[in-house]
C-alpha cells in the first residue's frame, strides 16, 4: 500500500493560483499535476482511472466552459472514486451542501489556512488508498469465485448460511467426506484461512 | 391518513418562538411534531421512541451542545432520520463541517415556507432508502 504513488491533481483555470498550489504541495513533497480547465482534465482521465496510485482533486468550483460542479457530476457518471477537495473564491452555502451532498469530501472557501488545508489532502489521499484498497480487494474476491466449481459454489452459499458438513451432505445427497473435499477446495481456492475470514470477505463484496 | 402513519417531526430551537411558528408549519401539513428547547432533552426523548418515519430539524446554533457532537448522538440513536440544520447567520466551513458529522442537509435561513417542507420531504426519503 505504501509503495504506491500518490498525486494530487489540480484544476483551476486561474494560473496564479494553480502555481501557488503547486508550490505549497512541493514544499510538503506532494507529487502534483495542474490543468487550467475541467475538459483538459477530463481529456487525461481515461488514463488516471487506470493507474495504480493513490489520488485526489483540488477543484475549483467556478471555471469558464466546464464548471467544477459539472466535472464533479461528469466523474460521478464515470463511477471515480476519486475524492474532490472544491476550493472556490467566491462560493455560498448552498453550494457547499450540494457538493457535500453529491459526495465531494470536503469544501474551502478562500483564503484558507495552508496546514488545514494540507490535512485535508493528506485525509483525502487516505480516503483514496482506502476506497482503491476495498475495490481490489472485492476484485479479487470475485476473481477467485470464477474460480468454483458449480458444486463448489453450492457448497459455499451453504457454509455461509452457517451449515455443518453434515447438513450439507444430506441437503445435496452427497456423503459427507466429499463435502470435507469440496469444502477445503473452496477455502483454498477463495485463500480463506477460515470460515470467518470468508463469511467477512463475502459480505464485503454486497457492500 | 391515521395518525400512528404520520411522520414525526422533532424540532430544535433555543427561541420559543422560532419552535411556535416552525411547529405551526410542519402541524399545518400534517406532520406530528414535538418541539424541543435543549439537546439534552430531545436525545432523551427521542432515543426510547421506535420512531422510524420522521425528521429532526434544528437550529444549527445552539447554546446548549456542539452541532457535530449533537449529531453523531442523534444518528446512533436514530440513523433512519435525516438531520436537518437552519441557520440564520453562517458559514461555508460550519455547514460542511455540518454534512460531514452526518446532517443531511443545512438550510440558510429565512427560507420559504415551501421550500422547507420540499426540502424535508425529499431528506425523508432519501434518508428512507439508503439508511
Amino acid at each position: 500500500m505504501t509503495n504506491i504513488p500518490q498525486i494530487v491533481y489540480i484544476v483551476d483555470d486561474d494560473e496564479a493560483v494553480r502555481d501557488s498550489l503547486e508550490l505549497l504541495l512541493s514544499t510538503v513533497g506532494l507529487n502534483c499535476k495542474a490543468y487550467g480547465s475541467a475538459l483538459s482534465f477530463l481529456d487525461d482521465y481515461s488514463q488516471i482511472h487506470q493507474s495504480e496510485q493513490h489520488a485526489c482533486i483540488i477543484l475549483d468550483i467556478r471555471m469558464p466552459g466546464m464548471s467544477g460542479t459539472e466535472l464533479q457530476q461528469t466523474l460521478i457518471e464515470r463511477g471515480s472514486k476519486l475524492p474532490i477537495i472544491f476550493i472556490t473564491g467566491h462560493g455560498d452555502i448552498p453550494m457547499a451542501v450540494k457538493a457535500i451532498q453529491k459526495g465531494a469530501m470536503d469544501f474551502i472557501a478562500k483564503p484558507f489556512h495552508d496546514q488545514d488545508f494540507l490535512d485535508r489532502i493528506q485525509q483525502a489521499l487516505r480516503l483514496h488508498a482506502e476506497r482503491y484498497e476495498a475495490l481490489r480487494e472485492t476484485q479479487q474476491t470475485q476473481q477467485q469465485l470464477q474460480t468454483l466449481t458449480p458444486r463448489e459454489s453450492q457448497v459455499l452459499q451453504l457454509m455461509l448460511a452457517g451449515k455443518a458438513n453434515k447438513v450439507i451432505a444430506i441437503e445435496l445427497s452427497l456423503s459427507q467426506r466429499t463435502i470435507e473435499v469440496h469444502r477445503a477446495h473452496v477455502m483454498e481456492k477463495m485463500h480463506a484461512p477460515s470460515l470467518a475470514l470468508l463469511v467477512q470477505k463475502m459480505s464485503r463484496l454486497e457492500n | 391518513m391515521r395518525m400512528a402513519s404520520r411522520p414525526s417531526i422533532f424540532l430544535l430551537d433555543s427561541e420559543p418562538n422560532l419552535l411556535q411558528s416552525m411547529q405551526a408549519l410542519f402541524r399545518g401539513a400534517g406532520y406530528n411534531t414535538r418541539t424541543y428547547q435543549d439537546p439534552h432533552t430531545l436525545i432523551r426523548a427521542i432515543e426510547p421512541t421506535g420512531i422510524t418515519r420522521g425528521a429532526i430539524i434544528a437550529n444549527a446554533q445552539q447554546p446548549y451542545m456542539q452541532t457535530s457532537a449533537l449529531i453523531e448522538t442523534l444518528l446512533a440513536a436514530k440513523p433512519r432520520l435525516p438531520i436537518i440544520l437552519l441557520a440564520a447567520q453562517s458559514d461555508i466551513a460550519t455547514a460542511v463541517q455540518a454534512l460531514k458529522s452526518g446532517a443531511s442537509h443545512f438550510i440558510e435561513m429565512p427560507v420559504v415556507d415551501r421550500i422547507l417542507l420540499e426540502e424535508v420531504e425529499s431528506a425523508m426519503a432519501h434518508r428512507r432508502y439508503h439508511a
